[in-house]
């Protein structure tokens, strides 16, 4: 597996020095690192450069699911010969089981899965190690 | 999630010319979970029609079509599940399980045996606490999700066995996502000073809801161990990672122990939006003359107050004076604040007004104003991290400014206008340097129209909302209030933190607690 990335610009401003510091600091084993970047100066970019060069398996975590399909979006543009995936809650809308005693209202695990996040979720290839 | 290794076990290989009988191959389907089907060909399922078996991948969108001669694959092609055509044909393939819970089938009878022993202390348990209703509950609901494992391999909420499925000892965390890498990956987390905090919660938030079903017969007592991952495991699981984040909290700072890469130059040149501070008293008509200013140069303006009530108020007032103006709030869902960013920047109005704008993502180029009211008053949105945050949405405009309404500069207003300072000269060296000026990136309609589509997989409830309001205490209003008002608003926090808490609402519990101890405070310093 080695990653291909795809893209008609080249890195500019200091994103050629982030892309060289985040990378050699991966390289002698720094744990972890912060790369503050301020709006708009292309940090997707930076990002997808130093897995680019790192050629390692990448997990990209973040916060909500609007989120998550922007940044797969962006990541499937640079990597098209890639297996870049998609990993969110099965359930678009999801109500976790509960019991509220105070009320007495037993709320059942809501099913209403997603079947485009459900599919993109099983996808086979989520699984580099596999070698799928 | 399930074991990695059933998971991986679970996957059938199959090879043209390979010597298999057709109703083993079958089995083995049903084994990873597919069903057999005549009529209703949908996602996970299989249909046999003599020597041909067409599956239906519930990973993919296409199927496979495979055609034996006696015991062999005699062929292996790509179905079109839709049309029922057949596309391109294979040499092998391979087939995953249809379920990311796979129980392997010779382990079944003994995880059901185990599931039998729990519901059998777990009904004595309550049988002796005299509490039949939950003795009967738990046994009726156990009994049924034990006879459907046994006929189908799996039930709803299968999840919650997942213990005894994985063969995990007690209090032992589940398998997740981060198992399924290999040791040497890398971990990137985007926006950090808020994906951080949410992993962090995760575990407390579950653990609560758990306990109350537990306790209530609805669940056995090892659903507790089908869980998140506590902070704790997280970090463990963690080779190496980058932050990512124009705010970068305190814990990402302290993990790095300082190693910082910063990036503060943008590709259009632009700079951060340089901040002025000007006085409270007639603050609004200075702001209505910044907004006439950039009404006439067709920019928009991003307004932000501490409280709704003001935001309300603020909203009222500028649509009485004929200023196109919209305010946002908690309870508008997620279709309408599309459509309200979207009409924003399309020009159906020039002034939008919100307690909280920074997690609606608001990068627009048409936004050159933003202004901050009551900036001096320290909160959750007015440290630093929120006010460069909320800074940060008029960067995207050559003529972006900052106008922060304060009678006082308070530390975190400081630590921002430094900050923006600092980058602010590294930006204009560079452009110097380079011969670079800032520009604008406009769109056109058709494109801001066409956004739409990022946001067609939407979010549910179940993500992280910033509190809307800050405390009431640090409203303004609140210096106003008599002894006997605060301890009045004290008593009023304490029972909505109750009732929150009560109907496990914890990030409300939390806000109404903070507004509790803060309205306590107040009461002790005006003595």
């Amino acid at each position: 597996m080695s990653f291909q990335l795809e893209s008609k610009f080249q890195p500019t401003g200091d994103q050629p020095n982030a892309i060289k510091r985040l990378v050699n600091n991966i390289e002698e084993n720094q744990r972890a690192q912060v790369l503050l970047g301020v709006t708009g100066s292309g940090k997707t970019f930076t990002i997808a450069n130093v897995i680019a060069q790192l050629n390692r398996p990448t997990l990209i975590l973040t916060h909500n699911k609007t989120l998550t399909a922007q940044l797969y979006g962006e990541f499937k543009e640079f990597f098209p010969e890639n297996s870049v995936e998609y990993f969110v809650s099965y359930y678009d809308y999801y109500q976790p089981e509960a019991y509220i005693s105070s009320s007495d209202t037993y709320i059942e695990k809501d099913l209403a899965i997603n079947e485009e996040v459900d599919k993109l979720r099983l996808t086979r290839h989520f699984f580099p190690a596999f070698g799928a | 999630m399930g074991n990695p290794e059933d998971y991986k076990t679970g996957i059938i290989r199959i090879k043209k010319g390979h010597v298999v009988s057709r109703n083993v191959f079958l089995y083995q389907l049903v084994e990873i979970l597919y069903s057999r089907t005549e009529t209703d060909f949908k996602r996970a399922t299989f249909r046999v029609r003599g020597d041909t078996v067409d599956i239906n991948l519930p990973y993919l969108d296409y199927g496979y079509r495979i055609t034996f001669f006696g015991d062999e694959i005699e062929e292996i092609k790509v179905l079109d599940v839709v049309s029922g055509k057949t596309l391109e044909t294979l040499e092998e393939a391979a087939i995953f399980p249809a379920n990311l819970y796979i129980a392997p089938k010779e382990r079944m009878t003994q995880i059901l045996g185990e599931i039998q022993d729990e519901l059998h202390n777990q009904v004595q348990y309550f049988e002796k606490e005299s509490r039949l209703i939950e003795a009967q509950r738990i046994k009726e609901r156990t009994a049924f999700d034990i006879e459907m494992m046994k006929e189908v391999g799996y039930c709803n909420g299968v999840e919650n066995y997942s213990r005894f499925f994985d063969g995990r000892p007690v209090g032992t965390r589940p398998f997740c996502l981060l198992d399924y890498f290999p040791d040497d990956y890398l971990m990137i987390i985007d926006e950090s000073h808020v994906t951080i905090p949410q992993i962090r919660g995760m575990w407390g938030g579950d653990r609560a809801r758990k306990n109350s079903l537990v306790q209530y017969g609805f669940r056995l007592p090892s659903a507790m161990d089908n869980r998140p991952l506590n902070f704790n495991e997280f970090e463990g699981l963690v080779h190496q990672v980058i932050y990512v984040s124009a705010t970068p909290g305190d814990y990402e700072l302290e993990e790095t122990g300082g190693v910082i890469v910063e990036q503060l130059i943008r590709p259009t040149g632009l700079l951060d939006p340089p901040i002025v501070v000007r006085p409270s008293l007639n603050q609004i008509d200075d702001l209505l003359e910044e907004i006439d200013e950039r009404i006439k140069n067709n920019e928009r303006v991003l307004v932000t107050t501490l409280t709704k009530r003001m935001a309300e108020e603020l909203s009222k007032y500028l649509a009485k004076v004929g200023v196109k103006v919209r305010y946002i709030h908690s309870e508008v869902d997620t279709m309408e604040r599309v459509e309200i960013l979207r009409d924003l920047r399309l020009g159906e109005f020039d002034v939008l007004i919100g307690v909280n704008l920074l997690r609606e993502g608001l990068d627009l180029p048409e936004v050159s104003l933003v202004a901050i009211l009551d900036a001096d008053k320290e909160g959750f949105l007015r440290n630093d991290r929120s006010l460069t945050q909320t800074a940060g949405r008029a960067a995207r405009n050559s003529n972006g400014l900052v106008i922060f309404y304060a009678d006082k500069i308070t530390p975190s207003m400081q630590m921002t206008i430094d900050e923006t300072e600092r980058r602010r000269t590294i930006q204009m060296e560079y452009n110097q340097k380079h011969g670079i000026t800032p520009k604008t990136v406009r769109k056109t309609r058709a494109e801001i129209l066409s956004k739409r589509s990022i946001l067609e997989i939407r979010g549910g409830q179940n993500y992280y909302v910033e509190p809307e309001e800050p405390s009431i205490a640090a409203d303004p209003i609140v210096s106003y209030m008599t002894r006997d008002q605060i301890e009045k608003a004290i008593a009023e926090s304490e029972r909505q933190m109750k009732k929150a808490a009560k109907e496990l609402d914890f990030m409300a519990a939390a806000q109404f607690r903070d507004e509790m101890l803060a309205l306590k405070d107040k009461l002790r310093s005006s003595v």
